[in-house]
C-alpha cells in the first residue's frame, strides 16, 4: 500500500492543479505527512467547524449485541429440551417423542440459534476459563456444559437423544445404517477421547478452539462457510446416511465425557431385561451399534482374574508413561499452531533469510516495533506449555487405551439383549421394535388387561 | 452399567452363574423363561431393587463427578466476570488487510466499516473514497477506491463533503479504512456490527487476523470508536 | 421421520405398502440430481468468480487505472473503465443473487432428498435376524479381535505422532528468546579503524542500554520507568536473581541487551566478567593478560578503590575495559580478546578511576593524573575496532576521578571533561578544544551531566556550576548561568529530570536544586553514607546507600521531599546501578542483584 499510495505531484497536470488549489495545498501537506508513515492516523485535517445550524453531523450508529436476556431464554430451551427428551426417554418410552424434540431441538440451536451456543464447544470455553483468568465464560455457556452433563449423570445421554442440533443433525439422515464390525467399533470409538484431550489442550493454551474449528454442520447451519466446512459437513451427511452418527460415536468430544458419565447414570435406557426374547430385533434396529448382545453360553469362560488385572495396569502405567514421552515431544509440533508461536518461526525464518519477503501477520508485528527476542521467549514460554500439555494429553492417551483395554477384558457378563450405556445415545429406536416394550406399552394404555404370562 | 438387573447380581462373578437359562440349546424355551417379579416396563427399574455393591459404586462415583463438576464450577464462577463479553476489532491495532472481508463466517461478512463523523475532515479530496491518484474529485468509477461503491460522497458547504457508509453494500475490505489512515484523520474504521455477528466462540476472523486486533469487549460497550480525545 | 410403531411381528403379516418407498424413491432420485446440479452450479459460479472476488479488484481495471494516471486526459479510457466497472459490478451483483439464490435451493434441495430417502424406509420392517448360530468361541476371538483393534489403533496415532515429532523443526530457539546477540563485526585484533558505520549502534540503541557508567550521556536515568524500585530479599519478592559479583570493586555494571558486565582486579590479575542478564548466570570471565607493553603493577594508596575503579563500557559489538596500571582492552561478546592496549605509566594516588566513555567508534579516556607540575594528564581517544590512538590531547590539570561524558549538545557532540581547575568541552571527533570554563577545585570525584541545556559541573563539596554549552573559548564570564553552593557532593554525580537537579551528598545530605535558577528547592538529611551516584527513574530517584544494610531510598522527584519506598540489600553498593526493560542492576559488595517485575 506504501508503494501505491505515494502522491507523485509532478505526475498531475497542471489543468488540474489550477482548477484544484484547494487540492494542492492537501496535497502538499499530505507529502510532508508521509515522511513518518503514521499507522494510526492523528488529526491531520481538523475538522471544520461547521456554522451552527447548517449542518447536523449524522450519529456513528453502534447496533447493540444480541440481547442477554436472550441467553436465558438459550438456558431455559435447553432446560426445557432435556427434560422433554428424558421424559421421552425413560417415562413414555416414545421414539416419536423423542424424535420431535430433536426436531425442535434441530430448529432452534441449529437453525435459529446457528450452531452457536452449543455444548461440545463449551467445553473449551470451560477449560480456557480455567486457564485464562482473564477469560469470562458467560453463565449461559457454563450451563450448557453443566446441564447436559447433570443430566446424563442420572438420566443417561438424552442431551445426545434429542437436543444436540448435531446428533439430530446426523439422526434425521440416517438411511440404511450398516452395522460395523464391533472390534472397529471400539477401536474407533477410542478417538473422541483423543479429540477431547486434544481440544482441552488447544483450548488451555489459548491457541484454538479446534471443536468450533471443525465443527462439522455450522456450515449448513448458517447456510455459508467456508468450503472446508461445507465440505466436511457434507462428508459426515453423506457418510451418516449409512453409518449411524458417525461424528456422535466416533469424534464427539462431549459425547466421550457423557459415554463415561452414562456409564454411572442413576436410570438410563432399559429394554426388558427380564423379559429378553433374546430376539435381536434391537440389536437390528439400533443404527449405532449400541446394543451389547449376550455372553457366549457355553462353554462357560472363567472370569479373568487378579493376576490379569495387575498385567494389564502395569500395561496401562507403560501406555501411559510412553504417551507422556511422546506427548511431551509432540508439544513442539503442536505448538506451531499456536498464533505466537507460528509468527515467531515465521519472523526468525524471514530474520534468518529462509524467506525473503513478509506476509501480513510479519508486516504487522513489525510495525509493532518490538524486539524480536521478546515474541521468542512469549513462543518459548508457549512451546512449554505445549511440551508439559503435551505431556498430560500423552498420558491421558495411554489411560484411556490402557482402560478400554482392560473394559474389554473385563466387560461386565450380559445374559440379555441391553443397551450399551455407555454408547447408547437414547434415541428410542428399540422401544419401537422390541416386542416386549410394545406389548407393555400396549398394556398400560389399556391399563387393566390381565398381564400375559407368554409372548 | 449400574442398574443391571437382579439376576446378573448373583455375586458369583461368572458369567456362566448369569447365563444358567441360555446356556440351553432351545431357544425355545428362553422366551417362556420368565423371572416371576420383573416390572416389565419401569423407567427406574433399579429403584426398587434392594442396594447391592454396583448400586453402591455407581451411587459414589455419580456423588464424586457431581462435586468434581461443582468444584469446577464454582472456581469457574469465581474467575469470570460477570460481564458479558463480544468480539471487535481494535481500530489501534487493525491493518485493513482485508482478512475481515472474506473469513467471517456469514456473507458478507459482519464487520463494516463504520464513519466517525467526530473526527472525519470532510475532505474534499478524501483518501478513502479516492483512488490515490484520483483523475478528478468527482463520483466516477475510475476515480472510487470502494470496490462495491458502498461509500456515499455528499457536498456539504465549500469545500466540504460528508462521506457515509452503506452498510448493506459494504464488505469490510477495509481499502478505504487503509487510505483514509495513511493519509488522513483515520474517521474510517473496520469495526463488527453487533446486529449481524453471531457472537462466534471463536471468531473466524479472529483466527486469521494478522494483527491480533481482535479482541472480546464488554457487551456493555460493544464498540471501539475513536475520538477526537483519543487522538489526542 | 419417525420410524414405525407398528410390532415387528404384526408388520411381517401385513402387506407392504408400495406407495411411500416407491414415491420416495423417485423423488429422492429427483432431488439428487436437482442438488447435484446446484451444486455444481454453484461451486462453476465460485470458481468462475474466483480471482476476481471485487471489481476493482480485476487485473483489467487495474491496468486501465494505470493507464490513466499515465493519460488523465483520455476520455475514451474513462468511459471504456466506467463500462467495465459497470460490467463487473453487474456481473459481480448476479453472482452474489446467484449463490444467494442458489444457497436456498441447495438447501431446501437437501431438505426434499433427505426426506424422500426417509420415506423410501418409510414403515419399512426390520428383518427378524432368528436366531443366529455363532460358532464357539466367537466371545473370546471378538474380545481378542477388539483388543487387537484398540492396540492397532494406539500404535496408529503413536507411529504418527512420532513421524510428526521427527519431521518437525523449528527456528525459534533458546537463543533467539535472549536479547539479540550484538552483530559480531568480524573485526580482528589486528584489524584497522575502518569499522563500518553500519555497525555501529544507533542513537535509539544506545538510548535504551546502559553502555557506560551511569548510563547514556552519564546522566543516571532510565530509559525505562516500569522498572520496580523496591524488592523484598525475604520474600524474594521483585528480585529475579542474585550472583556472586567479583571483589568489592567499585566500578559499575554495564548492560546491553542480555549482557551484563563487571570488571575486578587487584594487583595480581585484572579480569572482566560477563553474566547473562535474564539468569544472572556468569556467561564467561576473562583474566587481562599479554597486553602489550602493559600489565605493570601500579603503587596504590590504602585509601584507593582499587584497581578496577573505571567502569567499563559497551557499544554491543565489543565490551571496553580499563585498568589502574593502564591496560585497556576489548573483548567481543563471546569472550574473545578483540585488542589489548597500555596506556601506562598512570601516577594516580588512589589510582585511575575515569570511567570509559564512547562515541561512535571513539573510546574516550579521560587519563588526569601526575601532580600539579608534572603535566601528564591527556585526553585519549581509540579507535574502537583496534584500540589504535585515534587522537589525544595534553590537558594541564593533575589527578582527578571524575569521568567524561559525551553528550550532544549545542548542536554537536561534546565531550565534557572536568579538571583543575577548568571544566573543558572537546569534539570527540578530532579532540579540538570546544569552550572551558574555570571554577574546579579539589579531589574532582563527581562527573558532569548535561541537563536542562546547561552542563553541570560539581566542584566537590563547594559548587555546582551550571554552565551554558554553545559558547567558545573561555565562557567563564560569558555563560555560567548560575552557581549553587549548598549540598554539593564530593563523591557522587548529579542527576537531574530537567525540572530540577539532585545531589546527593556522602554524608546523606539529599539537596534538590531549581535547575533554571540554581536556588535550592529542597533538602533533607538521608541520615546514611552514600558513594552510589542517585538515578532517576521516571519521577522517582533511586539512591543506594554504601551501609552495612544496604539501604535503597526512593525519593519523589519533585518539588517537596517525599520519600515513597525503601529496601535493603544486606550489604554496601558503592557502584551506581544500571537498568534495562523492567530491570534494575545493582552491584553491591559481594553480590549482583537483578531486581524486576516476575512477569515481563
Amino acid at each position: 500500500m506504501n508503494a501505491r499510495g505515494q502522491f507523485p505531484i509532478h505526475n498531475l497536470q497542471f489543468s488540474i492543479l489550477n482548477s484544484l488549489a484547494p487540492l494542492l495545498r492537501v496535497l502538499l501537506l499530505l507529502v510532508v505527512l508521509l515522511s513518518p508513515l503514521a499507522t494510526f492516523a492523528a488529526e491531520r485535517f481538523p475538522p471544520p467547524e461547521f456554522e451552527p445550524g447548517t449542518y447536523t453531523m449524522p450519529p456513528t450508529t453502534t447496533p447493540p449485541p444480541r440481547l442477554a436476556v436472550m441467553e436465558i431464554v438459550d438456558v431455559a430451551v435447553l432446560l426445557g429440551a432435556l427434560s422433554l427428551s428424558t421424559y421421552g426417554v425413560l417415562v413414555k418410552r416414545s421414539r416419536r417423542h423423542v424424535f420431535w424434540v430433536m426436531v425442535f431441538s434441530l430448529l432452534y440451536f441449529g437453525f435459529v440459534r446457528q450452531g452457536c451456543v452449543c455444548s461440545i464447544g463449551s467445553i473449551q470455553d470451560v477449560t480456557l476459563a480455567l486457564f485464562d483468568k482473564s477469560y469470562a465464560v458467560p453463565v449461559s455457556v457454563l450451563l450448557f456444559f453443566l446441564l447436559p452433563l447433570v443430566f446424563t449423570l442420572f438420566f443417561g445421554r438424552s442431551f445426545c437423544a434429542a437436543v444436540c442440533p448435531l446428533g439430530a443433525a446426523q439422526d434425521i439422515v440416517t438411511w440404511k445404517p450398516i452395522k460395523l464390525p464391533v472390534w472397529l467399533e471400539h477401536a474407533l470409538g477410542v478417538i473422541p477421547f483423543l479429540y477431547l484431550g486434544a481440544a482441552v489442550l488447544f483450548a488451555a493454551t489459548g491457541t484454538a478452539f479446534v471443536i468450533c474449528e471443525w465443527d462439522p454442520f455450522v456450515a449448513f447451519f448458517r447456510r455459508g462457510g467456508s468450503f472446508k466446512m461445507l465440505a466436511l459437513g457434507a462428508g459426515f451427511l453423506a457418510v451418516g446416511l449409512f453409518i449411524g452418527r458417525p461424528y456422535c460415536r466416533f469424534l464427539c468430544p462431549y459425547g466421550a465425557i457423557l459415554s463415561v458419565l452414562s456409564r454411572f447414570a442413576k436410570w438410563n435406557v432399559t429394554l426388558t431385561p427380564d423379559d429378553c426374547l433374546k430376539c435381536q430385533i434391537c440389536d437390528v434396529a439400533c443404527p449405532f451399534g449400541a446394543i451389547a448382545e449376550p455372553d457366549e453360553a457355553a462353554p462357560p469362560k472363567p472370569r479373568p482374574g487378579f493376576g490379569r488385572l495387575v498385567v494389564l495396569g502395569t500395561l496401562t502405567l507403560l501406555l501411559m508413561a510412553g504417551g507422556a514421552w511422546l506427548g511431551g515431544r509432540l508439544g513442539l509440533p503442536m505448538s506451531k499452531l499456536n498464533r505466537t508461536v507460528s509468527l515467531a518461526e515465521r519472523i526468525a525464518a524471514e530474520d534468518s533469510g529462509a524467506i525473503k519477503d513478509v506476509n501480513d501477520a510479519s508486516k504487522a508485528w513489525r510495525a509493532l516495533g518490538k524486539p524480536a527476542h521478546e515474541l521468542h521467549a512469549e513462543a518459548l514460554r508457549v512451546r512449554g506449555q505445549f511440551r508439559f500439555g503435551g505431556l498430560l494429553l500423552g498420558a491421558f492417551v495411554g489411560l484411556v487405551i490402557g482402560a478400554k483395554l482392560i473394559g474389554l477384558a473385563f466387560a461386565h457378563p450380559h445374559d440379555v439383549y441391553e443397551p450399551n450405556l455407555a454408547n447408547c445415545v437414547a434415541c428410542g429406536r428399540c422401544y419401537s421394535y422390541c416386542p416386549k416394550v410394545l406389548v407393555a406399552a400396549k398394556r398400560s394404555e389399556k391399563k387393566e388387561m390381565p398381564r400375559p404370562t407368554a409372548a | 452399567m449400574a442398574d443391571q438387573h437382579p439376576s446378573s447380581q448373583c455375586g458369583c462373578g461368572s458369567g456362566a452363574c448369569g447365563n444358567g437359562g441360555s446356556a440351553k440349546p432351545s431357544p425355545a424355551s428362553i422366551q417362556f423363561k420368565k423371572p416371576a417379579s420383573a416390572p416389565a416396563k419401569s423407567a427406574v427399574p433399579a429403584a426398587a431393587a434392594p442396594p447391592s455393591r454396583r448400586q453402591f459404586v455407581g451411587g459414589a462415583l455419580r456423588g464424586a463427578f457431581l462435586f468434581v463438576l461443582g468444584a469446577a464450577t464454582s472456581l469457574i464462577a469465581r474467575v469470570s466476570q460477570k460481564e458479558r463479553t463480544v468480539w471487535q476489532i481494535d481500530p489501534t491495532k487493525c491493518i485493513a488487510c482485508t482478512n475481515c472481508a472474506n473469513h467471517c463466517v456469514l456473507t458478507p461478512s459482519a464487520v463494516k466499516c463504520v464513519q466517525q463523523y467526530p473526527i472525519c475532515g470532510y475532505c474534499k479530496l478524501c483518501t478513502g473514497y479516492f483512488e490515490p491518484e484520483p483523475n478528478a474529485l468527482n463520483t466516477a468509477a475510475e476515480n472510487q477506491v470502494c470496490p462495491t461503491g458502498a461509500i456515499e460522497r455528499r457536498a456539504l458547504e465549500d469545500p466540504y463533503y460528508e462521506y457515509n457508509i452503506d452498510e448493506e453494500l459494504c464488505i469490510g475490505c477495509g481499502k478505504c479504512v487503509v487510505g483514509c489512515v495513511v493519509f488522513g484523520n483515520g474517521s474510517f474504521s473496520l469495526q463488527i456490527r453487533h446486529d449481524r455477528c453471531v457472537n462466534c466462540n471463536e471468531c473466524a476472523i479472529a483466527m486469521v487476523c494478522p494483527a491480533d486486533a481482535f479482541v472480546r469487549v464488554p457487551a456493555s460497550q460493544p464498540y471501539l470508536l475513536k475520538t477526537r480525545e483519543k487522538q489526542g | 421421520m419417525p420410524a414405525s410403531t407398528l410390532p415387528a411381528a404384526k408388520a411381517a403379516v401385513q402387506p407392504v405398502l408400495p406407495l411411500w418407498p416407491t414415491v420416495g424413491a423417485r423423488v429422492a432420485l429427483a432431488t439428487g440430481a436437482f442438488c447435484l446440479v446446484v451444486a455444481l452450479a454453484l461451486g462453476l459460479e465460485h470458481f468462475r468468480h474466483k480471482g476476481a472476488t471485487h471489481p476493482l479488484d480485476h487485473p483489467q481495471v487495474i491496468k486501465l487505472k494505470e493507464q490513466l494516471v499515465r493519460e488523465p486526459q483520455n476520455e475514451a479510457l474513462k468511459k471504456d473503465i466506467r463500462a467495465l466497472d459497470l460490467q463487473l459490478r453487474t456481473a459481480h451483483d448476479r453472482y452474489l443473487a446467484h449463490v444467494g439464490r442458489g444457497q436456498w435451493l441447495l438447501f431446501g434441495g437437501m431438505a426434499v432428498f433427505l426426506a424422500s430417502l426417509q420415506a423410501t424406509v418409510w414403515k419399512k420392517n426390520i428383518a427378524r435376524p432368528g436366531k443366529v448360530q455363532k460358532p464357539p468361541g466367537w466371545q473370546a476371538r471378538r474380545i481378542l479381535q477388539s483388543t487387537a483393534a484398540v492396540a492397532l489403533l494406539g500404535m496408529t496415532a503413536g507411529a504418527g505422532a512420532w513421524a510428526l515429532v521427527n519431521s518437525s523443526s523449528t527456528r525459534v530457539t533458546a537463543d533467539l528468546a535472549l536479547p539479540p546477540k550484538p552483530v559480531e563485526t568480524a573485526v580482528a585484533p589486528t584489524a584497522t579503524a575502518s569499522a563500518s558505520a553500519a555497525s555501529l549502534p544507533t542513537k535509539e540503541e544506545i538510548a535504551r542500554q546502559w553502555g557506560r557508567f551511569r548510563g547514556p550521556g552519564g546522566a543516571g536515568v532510565s530509559a525505562f520507568t516500569n522498572v520496580p524500585l523496591t524488592w523484598s530479599l525475604e520474600t524474594g519478592e521483585n528480585v529475579l536473581w542474585k550472583a556472586k559479583a567479583p571483589g568489592p570493586d567499585p566500578n559499575s555494571p554495564v548492560v546491553w541487551s542480555n549482557r551484563l558486565f563487571l570488571t575486578s582486579g587487584d594487583a595480581k590479575k585484572r579480569e572482566i566478567f560477563c553474566y547473562d542478564t535474564d539468569t544472572g548466570n556468569l556467561v564467561w570471565q576473562k583474566t587481562v593478560e599479554k597486553v602489550p607493553g602493559g600489565g605493570a603493577a601500579v603503587e596504590l594508596s590504602e585509601t584507593s578503590g582499587g584497581m578496577a575503579c573505571p567502569t567499563a563500557a559497551t557499544d554491543g559489538r565489543r565490551v571496553y575495559a580499563m585498568f589502574a596500571n593502564g591496560d585497556v582492552v576489548a573483548f567481543d561478546f563471546a569472550g574473545t580478546l578483540a585488542w589489548a592496549v597500555s596506556l601506562a605509566p598512570i601516577k594516580n594516588q588512589y589510582g585511575h578511576a575515569a570511567s570509559l566513555d564512547l562515541w561512535r567508534d571513539r573510546l574516550l579516556i579521560q587519563i588526569d593524573h601526575g601532580d600539579s607540575d608534572t603535566k601528564v594528564s591527556r585526553l585519549v581517544a581509540l579507535n574502537t575496532a583496534d584500540g589504535k590512538i585515534a587522537w589525544e590531547k595534553p590537558r594541564e590539570t593533575h589527578g582527578t576521578w571524575s569521568s567524561p561524558i559525551t553528550v550532544e549538545a549545542a548542536g554537536k557532540p561534546q565531550t565534557i571533561t572536568l579538571g583543575l581547575p577548568h571544566v573543558i568541552a572537546y569534539s570527540p571527533t578530532d579532540g579540538a578544544e570546544l569552550w572551558r570554563a574555570e571554577g574546579m577545585d579539589g579531589e574532582i570525584t563527581p562527573s558532569p551531566i548535561l541537563a536542562g541545556g546547561f552542563v553541570l559541573a560539581p566542584s566537590p563539596s563547594t559548587k555546582l556550576i551550571a554552565i551554558k554549552p554553545d559558547g567558545a573559548g573561555d565562557v567563564t564570564k560569558s555563560h555560567v548561568a548560575w552557581i549553587a553552593e549548598e549540598g554539593v557532593p564530593d563523591i557522587t554525580s548529579p542527576v537531574s529530570d530537567g525540572q530540577r537537579v539532585y545531589l546527593l551528598g556522602t554524608g546523606g545530605t539529599l539537596t534538590c536544586i531549581d535547575l533554571k535558577t540554581g536556588k535550592k528547592a529542597w533538602d533533607k538529611e538521608l541520615e546514611l553514607e552514600f558513594k552510589s551516584s542517585p538515578s532517576l527513574i521516571g519521577d522517582k530517584l533511586l539512591c543506594l546507600s554504601a551501609d552495612d544494610r544496604g539501604t535503597a531510598i526512593v525519593v519523589a522527584a519533585a518539588t517537596e521531599f517525599k520519600e515513597v519506598g525503601r529496601a535493603t540489600l544486606g550489604e554496601s553498593v558503592a557502584a551506581s546501578p544500571a537498568f534495562g526493560d523492567g530491570r534494575l542492576f545493582i552491584r553491591a559488595k559481594t553480590q549482583l542483584f537483578c531486581i524486576g517485575g516476575k512477569a515481563k
